[in-house]
C-alpha cells in the first residue's frame, strides 16, 4: 500500500506527464486522450494534500477514508502513475534527476502540388526531406488528403530511409502531375 | 532591540480556533500589554463572543500563545498585533493578511471522498465543472493573499466558494 505523501508526489508528477502527453497528442492529431485529465488529477491531489495536512497537524495516521481517497487518486493517474513511479523512484525516496538535455518538439507541416519543379517532381518515386531531428513515429503523409500507409504492396504506399539529416521516402507508384502531397512530423529541437 | 513578529495557525481539531504565537525577538522593558485586532474585508473587527472591546487583549502574563475562537466560517483576515506601554501608546505594531479555508476545504475533500464510491462522477461535466469552480475559488483566495495581499479579492473568492457550497443541491 502506498503512503499518502507518496501518492501526492505521484499525482504531482502524473499531472505533468499527462499534460505533456496531451500536448504531444494535439501535435499528432490523436485526440483520444482526456484533455481534462491533468486538471482532474490536480483537483483531486489538492483535496488529498489538504486532508493529509490536517492529519499531520493532528499528529495522527491517515484513516481508512483518506487511504481510500489516496487509492482513488492513484487510479485516476492511471498509466501516468506508473510512469511517475519510475521517475520518483518507487517510493524509496530517490532524487528526481532531470534529463541533462531535455528534448522539445515543434510541429512541421509541408504541402505542395506535384509538377515539374516540386520537391517530388512528376513521375518521380522519391521524396527527400532535408531536416534534422525528424521524429519518425510522428510522421504522416497524405496524397490528395488521403493518408498514405507505410509499406503496403497492394495500395499506394511508401518506405523510408532515415539519416540524421534527411528522410528519403520511396513510393511504389510515381507521382502524378497536380497530385496534392502534404506531410507533417514533430521535429526535435 | 525589539523586533515584533507573530505567527498564526488554525486548529485542526477545533477549526473555529486559531492560535496566535508571539514570535518577536529581543525585548523592550517599556512594553506592558499586547492587543490583537482582527479586521474583516469590510473593515469591521472580529472578536470572540463576550468581548467588549474591538480588540483581543493578549496579556504578557499569558505567555507567547493565545487561542482565539472566532472562525465560525472561512475568512480572509487582516490581523494586527500591537505592543503597548502603560499609557496605551503603541510602541510596536505588526500586521499580516491570513486566509482560513478549513470549512471549504473540508467540503471539497468530502466531494473527493464521495467520488471514491462513485468513481464515474468526475466524468459528469456538471459535477466536474462545479467542483472545478470551487477549486478555482479556493485557489484564487489563496493567491489573492499570498501574491496580491488583497483581502477584498480573497474574501470575494471565499464568498463564491461559500455560494457553491450552500447551493450544492443545485449542482450535484
Amino acid at each position: 500500500m502506498q503512503t499518502i505523501s507518496y501518492i501526492i508526489q505521484l499525482a504531482q508528477v502524473s499531472g505533468y506527464l499527462a499534460d505533456n502527453d496531451i500536448v504531444r497528442s494535439e501535435f499528432l492529431n490523436n485526440g483520444y486522450l482526456d484533455p481534462l485529465l491533468p486538471t482532474k488529477i490536480y483537483m483531486e491531489r489538492k483535496a488529498l494534500e489538504w486532508a493529509y495536512g490536517q492529519t499531520v497537524k493532528l499528529g495522527s495516521s491517515p484513516d481508512a477514508a483518506l487511504q481510500s481517497a489516496g487509492n482513488y487518486v492513484v487510479t485516476l493517474c492511471g498509466k501516468y502513475g506508473v510512469l511517475a513511479q519510475n521517475i520518483i523512484g518507487g517510493g524509496t525516496g530517490s532524487v528526481v534527476i532531470p534529463a541533462s538535455t531535455p528534448v522539445y518538439y515543434i510541429p512541421v507541416e509541408v504541402q505542395f502540388i506535384v509538377d515539374g519543379s516540386s520537391p517530388m517532381p512528376t513521375d518521380s518515386s522519391t521524396l527527400v526531406i532535408n531536416d534534422t531531428g525528424i521524429n519518425i513515429s510522428s510522421f504522416k503523409i497524405f496524397s490528395n488528403t488521403s493518408l498514405v500507409p507505410y509499406n503496403v504492396n497492394t495500395q499506394y504506399s511508401y518506405t523510408y530511409v532515415q539519416s540524421p539529416t534527411y528522410l528519403t521516402l520511396t513510393f511504389n507508384i510515381p507521382a502524378q502531375a497536380d497530385q496534392l502531397i502534404s506531410y507533417s512530423y514533430l521535429k526535435a529541437i | 532591540m525589539f523586533t515584533p513578529n507573530f505567527s498564526i495557525s488554525q486548529s485542526a481539531s477545533t477549526p473555529s480556533i486559531f492560535t496566535l504565537t508571539d514570535t518577536s525577538a529581543g525585548s523592550d522593558g517599556a512594553i506592558t500589554q499586547r492587543r490583537i485586532y482582527i479586521y474583516q474585508s469590510d473593515g469591521t473587527t472580529l472578536v470572540p463572543t463576550g468581548t467588549m472591546t474591538t480588540y483581543v487583549n493578549f496579556p504578557l502574563i499569558s505567555g507567547n500563545s493565545i487561542d482565539i475562537n472566532v472562525l465560525n466560517i472561512d475568512y480572509a483576515l487582516n490581523i494586527i498585533v500591537q505592543w503597548l506601554d502603560v499609557s496605551n501608546t503603541v510602541l510596536y505594531s505588526k500586521q499580516g493578511l491570513y486566509l482560513f479555508t478549513y470549512y471549504s476545504e473540508l467540503f471539497y475533500y468530502g466531494l473527493t471522498q464521495f467520488q471514491t464510491s462513485q468513481p464515474n462522477l468526475i466524468d459528469n461535466p456538471n459535477y466536474y465543472g462545479e467542483k472545478m469552480k470551487l477549486r478555482v475559488s479556493l485557489d484564487e483566495a489563496a493567491s489573492s493573499v499570498s501574491v496580491g495581499n488583497d483581502i477584498t479579492s480573497a474574501e470575494a473568492a471565499l464568498t463564491r466558494a461559500q455560494y457553491l457550497i450552500n447551493n450544492t443541491i443545485l449542482f450535484y
